[in-house]
């Protein structure tokens, strides 16, 4: 798909605005027209017409109900513990812990090793369950789903990026991409589209037919942020990501993680070590222990000084 | 991108190692196949002869002759409808090595009793007809590129030509026949009793019987003229021993003793040692995929699709490995069928066999890929991802 094709030239910018509908009006359909030649504008063109297609299969969409009775469609955790129990001793891990996250805000999450941070994280995407205590995610409450609900709710809902990259070496960066797609009812075509829009906006296009093996960890990373994006999830769980990156590549990832914040409204819950990668988002909740220490606003300057 | 493609891409990481199982696979249903073919050959061979035709032997040995005159005896026995003299030749051509069996046999009587015999080229009444004629089976027309007319020379190793060591008796060739039947090879050659006789026979001497073969009349019981005739000969001058065609063949099966038990056997064992080997390869293939099992669980796919890729990759090699040991067997059966049909005719690979292969193959490779695919359905994806990282 090319953006003189008919129906994107027709349908464009309509499409975009129809798209991103109200609650979700961002950048994206201010556009102005000639922007849509540049790679970032085809890329966002093509996956407002991915939004468009697959809307339906949104947990929001599909469900209004849960959308319009929710309080929150961020992230909300209440009374949370979570115990490991290690040669017989208990480690409590998460203690009673409150938290709530607003959607579309883009979160940092800092603490000392071992305090909790990837636990938290795993419970927010529904990779384990907590011992007591609710989590709610985007208006879900994650403890009554269980095995193939979790799972396909996970498919929709969360996007991960891990800190070892974690791609399938053995296939392409484009089918890296597209095997979250595997999952939704979209045709052979259609994913490839998809898929090919993703790596366009992480600025991969480029490189759809290298292994994982063929790219630098921050082009690794960039591919993971794509496939954690095809499914278009509310939310983008993201565990050290700039961990085994230097600074140049880390830059690079973290204003595409800004980016799909700002521009695509996605709620960001990032974990790190690295107070210049939490200074780039929007507030920094520190964990001591399992437990809830502050939560920082960040400085407009400051954040807007990090910018590139 | 569906899951599948994974299945051929995780198999192309360790190329040596798949190729090795796969290797192991083929050489497992090869010997799978063959073996047995043996055991159901020499089963068949018993089975399919029959029982209205009796075998008259020196009650000494086979390879002892009886008497000129003991055929025209024994035709004369109740319910006996015909009887055909038949005397191991033991000859070759141009060199012992070029090995196959040949018979001098009453040709007449032989085309009437055998109906098995399948003339496809040239005809059994012109067989009949030429006392220097023969009959011979598509086996050895093939090797030796006889057509019908050529002259067959045979260097008579027992029977020596009388005209000189050297010289080989010239059979020209009037029929060919295909083995309508498993108990028939295809590569025997009949003559005629009578050039074999007039040409053996000197003033002093003249060949005596190797065996017979006794046609029973239709509605007569063969146990009854089998005690006939063993009674005939009783006190003398020499006596004889008469079973049926299925106990005759069933001696030479009985020669092979255990062969049976011990090829079952070894083809058990060699299929468990490769289950085993299908397994390792398997658990190791699961081990290392094992961080990808986490992703794809954190991705929303299910237990059972995420388990089913290695399912598929267990199954793809030995699918691949059993299919390719069966194309072996097919391909090899002929050299077998060469190889064995002196002592053993009619070797077959039964469809039974390759199915019974074929089932094997998917059952060790869903034996061999259920135990990791099991396994990683356990795993959760915060172990498998390696929750401490
Ligand atoms: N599966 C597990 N079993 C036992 N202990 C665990 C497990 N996962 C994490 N832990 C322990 O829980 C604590 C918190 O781990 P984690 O959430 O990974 O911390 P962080 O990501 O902040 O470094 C650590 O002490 C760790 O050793
Ligand atoms: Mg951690």
């Amino acid at each position: 798909m090319r953006p003189g094709d008919t129906d994107v030239a027709h349908e464009g910018p309509g499409v975009s605005s129809r798209v991103m509908g109200a609650g979700r009006s961002g950048t994206l359909h201010q556009a102005s027209p000639q922007e849509w030649s540049c790679d970032g504008g085809f890329a966002t063109l093509c996956w407002a017409l991915y939004f468009h297609e697959s809307g339906s299969q949104g947990p929001d969409a599909s469900n209004p109900e849960t959308r319009a009775h929710s309080m929150n469609e961020g992230i909300l955790l209440q009374g949370v513990t979570k115990t490991y129990s290690r040669g017989g001793e208990e480690l409590r891990v998460l203690d009673n812990l409150d938290l709530t996250m607003d959607e579309g805000r883009f979160y940092a999450l800092m603490g000392p090793s071992g305090s909790g941070k990837t636990t938290l994280l795993n419970l927010v995407g529904g990779l384990d369950l907590p011992d007591s205590g609710s989590v709610q995610v985007a208006g879900q409450d994650i403890r009554s789903l269980r095995g193939a609900a979790l799972s396909a709710w996970r498919a929709r809902s969360v996007g991960f990026v891990f800190q070892g990259f974690n791609l399938i070496p053995v296939l392409s960066a484009l089918e890296n991409v597209a095997l979250p797609l595997a999952l939704t009812p979209l045709s052979r075509k259609e994913r490839r589209q998809h898929a090919l829009a993703a790596l366009d906006l992480v600025d991969l296009g480029d490189r759809a037919g290298h292994r994982p093996g063929q790219l630098s960890g921050g082009q690794e990373q960039r591919v993971a942020i794509a496939r954690a994006i095809v499914t278009d999830p509310k939310v983008l769980l993201c565990d050290e990501p700039t961990g085994d990156l230097d600074r140049a590549a880390a830059d690079q990832v973290l204003a595409l993680l800004q980016r799909l914040n700002g521009e695509m409204k996605k709620t960001v819950l990032m974990v790190t070590h690295d107070a210049a990668a939490a200074a780039r988002a929007q507030r920094i909740v520190h964990l001591d222990k399992g437990r809830l220490g502050s939560i920082e606003e960040v400085q407009a300057e400051q954040a807007a000084g990090a910018k590139p | 991108m569906s899951l599948l493609r994974l299945v051929p891409r995780q198999l192309l990481r360790h190329p040596l190692r798949t190729l090795l199982t796969i290797g192991s696979l083929t050489v497992a249903i090869f010997l799978l196949c063959i073996l047995r073919s043996l055991v159901t050959t020499l089963d068949a061979t018993a089975t399919t002869a029959r029982n209205d035709r009796l075998w008259v032997q020196s009650a000494v040995s086979l390879f002892v002759g009886m008497p000129a005159w003991y055929p025209d005896r024994i035709a004369q026995v109740d319910g006996v409808q015909s009887v055909a003299r038949w005397q191991w030749f033991g000859g070759y051509y141009q060199d012992p090595s070029n090995f196959f069996a040949q018979f001098a046999v009453d040709p007449q009587k032989v085309v009437d009793m055998y109906p098995e015999l399948v003339v496809v080229e040239g005809s059994a009444d012109a067989f009949v007809a030429g006392r220097n004629c023969c009959m011979i089976g598509r086996g050895i027309a093939n090797d030796f590129g006889w057509k019908v007319g050529d002259i067959a020379p045979i260097t008579g190793a027992l029977f020596p030509h009388p005209d000189g060591a050297d010289k080989a008796w010239e059979l020209e060739v009037a029929a060919i026949y295909e083995p309508g039947a498993r108990n028939f090879d295809d590569r025997t050659l009949f003559f005629h009793w009578k050039l074999f006789e007039e040409t053996l026979t000197t003033p002093e001497n003249s060949p005596g019987v190797g065996a017979m073969v006794v046609r029973v009349k239709d509605d007569v019981d063969p146990s009854l003229v089998m005690g006939a005739v063993d009674d005939l000969f009783m006190d003398g001058p020499q006596r004889v021993q008469t079973t049926t065609e299925s106990e005759f063949q069933a001696q030479f099966v009985s020669m092979f003793g255990n062969i049976p038990f011990f090829v079952s056997a070894i083809g058990g064992g060699v299929l468990a040692a490769v289950l085993l080997a299908c397994i390792n390869t398997m658990l190791m293939a699961a081990r290392e995929q094992r961080r990808e099992v986490g992703v794809l669980k954190a991705l929303g796919f299910s237990d059972a699709k995420v388990g089913s890729v290695l399912l598929m990759q267990s199954l793809f090699l030995t699918l691949v490995g059993g299919g390719m040991g069966m194309l072996l067997s097919k391909g090899i059966e002929p050299s077998v069928v060469a190889a064995t049909s002196s002592f053993m005719p009619g070797f077959l690979i039964e469809r039974e066999t390759y199915l019974m292969a074929f089932i094997i193959t998917v059952l060790a490779g869903v034996l061999a890929g259920l135990l990791p695919a099991w396994s990683t359905r356990k795993l959760t994806v915060v172990a498998a991802l390696g929750a401490r990282d």
